[in-house]
């Protein structure tokens, strides 16, 4: 028999299965549109950890830097990848704030 | 942990606590039409452009199938979400929103309270269940099986990053736009990046453009919707 933590709702419909893995997000925040780090001490400890990038921003993105980001210990960082728009209107791409969601699982 | 509950399950821990950001459902749609299609197959086969309306409090937006796709967000505009997918028929759309549970009134089931008082955990809430989570590959597509046989499971990217390659066909320059996509189906779900649109760039004799950055993958989340 697994162990964990089923519960159900009035309905007697399941509406969590904890004998499966089940990850879950820590914490959301706005990246901007500047290179940075942002600590996150729940993640010390907590399970593997991953992030997850949303925008809400209105999205055409044939050029659009994005942030690329790295999670190391309880360290979050973000770094623009920038570069040029190789057609009209040229110039540099944008960067687009994105929301940064981590979580661990 | 401040407060909460920790669950010890056969796979590791699981916590109901205070660190715990829930996102409850906000958004259904079983969407099965219409469909475009721009007959421009050059590089990239044959694709599917949909629009859809989500709700602007939505955040997270996931894709089911029962047939394997691959579903890629060309545009956003306000509200509406232009996407493109490699096969035509029905696709289930869920969104979730950034929101404590509601508190339920029947006095049966589970609540869990952080170190504030604040409810984190009602049993008669749905909330998003973050079910797998990988990084999607450069090139390729990667994929893994639901993680529990009967189950239903919905992928979702949050952010589908493009990138323009160069090519040429018959001595004219294209330009091939790359995209990352969500790929989904009965069984299994994942991501990959692929062309998704493609053009004429200038004239015969042209170069083909330069190939534009590519951003880092980003991550596949797969969330169970069973019962949503």
């Amino acid at each position: 028999m697994p162990i964990g933590l089923q519960t159900f709702d009035a309905n007697g419909v399941l509406m969590l299965d904890a004998t499966h893995r089940i990850g879950k997000i820590i914490t959301s925040f706005d990246s901007g549109t500047a290179n940075s780090t942002r600590t996150i001490p729940e993640l010390q400890g907590a399970g593997t950890p991953f992030y997850f990038t949303t925008t809400d921003a209105d999205y055409f993105s044939e050029y659009i830097a994005y942030p690329d980001i790295t999670i190391t210990g309880t360290t979050v960082s973000w770094s623009f990848v920038d570069y040029q728009v190789p057609i009209t209107p040229f110039g540099q791409a944008p960067r687009r704030n994105v929301q940064i969601s981590i979580g661990v699982f | 942990m401040d407060a909460g509950l920790t669950v010890y399950t056969d796979q590791g821990i699981m916590q109901l606590d205070s660190n715990m950001k829930t996102a409850t459902p906000a958004f259904r749609q079983t969407y099965t039409g219409p469909y475009t299609n721009d007959g421009n197959t050059t590089f990239i086969g044959t694709w599917y452009q949909f629009t859809i309306t989500v709700p602007s409090d939505v955040k997270y937006l996931f894709f089911s199938s029962p047939v394997d796709r691959s579903i890629g967000l060309m545009k956003k505009s306000g509200t509406s979400h232009t996407f493109r997918t490699t096969t035509q028929g029905a696709i289930e759309v869920y969104g979730f929103k950034d929101a404590p549970p509601q508190a339920s009134n029947n006095r049966s089931g589970l609540q869990i309270f952080d170190a504030t008082g604040a409810l984190v955990f009602d049993s008669d809430n749905n909330f998003m269940k973050v079910a797998n989570v990988f990084a999607v590959p450069t090139t390729g597509v990667k994929v893994e099986t639901w993680p529990v046989p009967g189950r239903n499971y919905a992928v979702g990217l949050g952010v589908y990053p493009k990138s323009w390659r160069g090519a040429s066909q018959n001595g004219a320059p294209w330009g091939v736009l790359m995209s990352y996509c969500v790929r989904v189906g009965p069984t299994s779900g994942g991501g990959g990046q692929t062309g998704i649109a493609s053009r004429p760039w200038g004239s015969a004799g042209d170069s083909p453009p330069a190939n534009t950055p590519e951003a880092s993958p980003p991550t596949v989340m797969v969330v169970d919707v069973t019962g949503l």
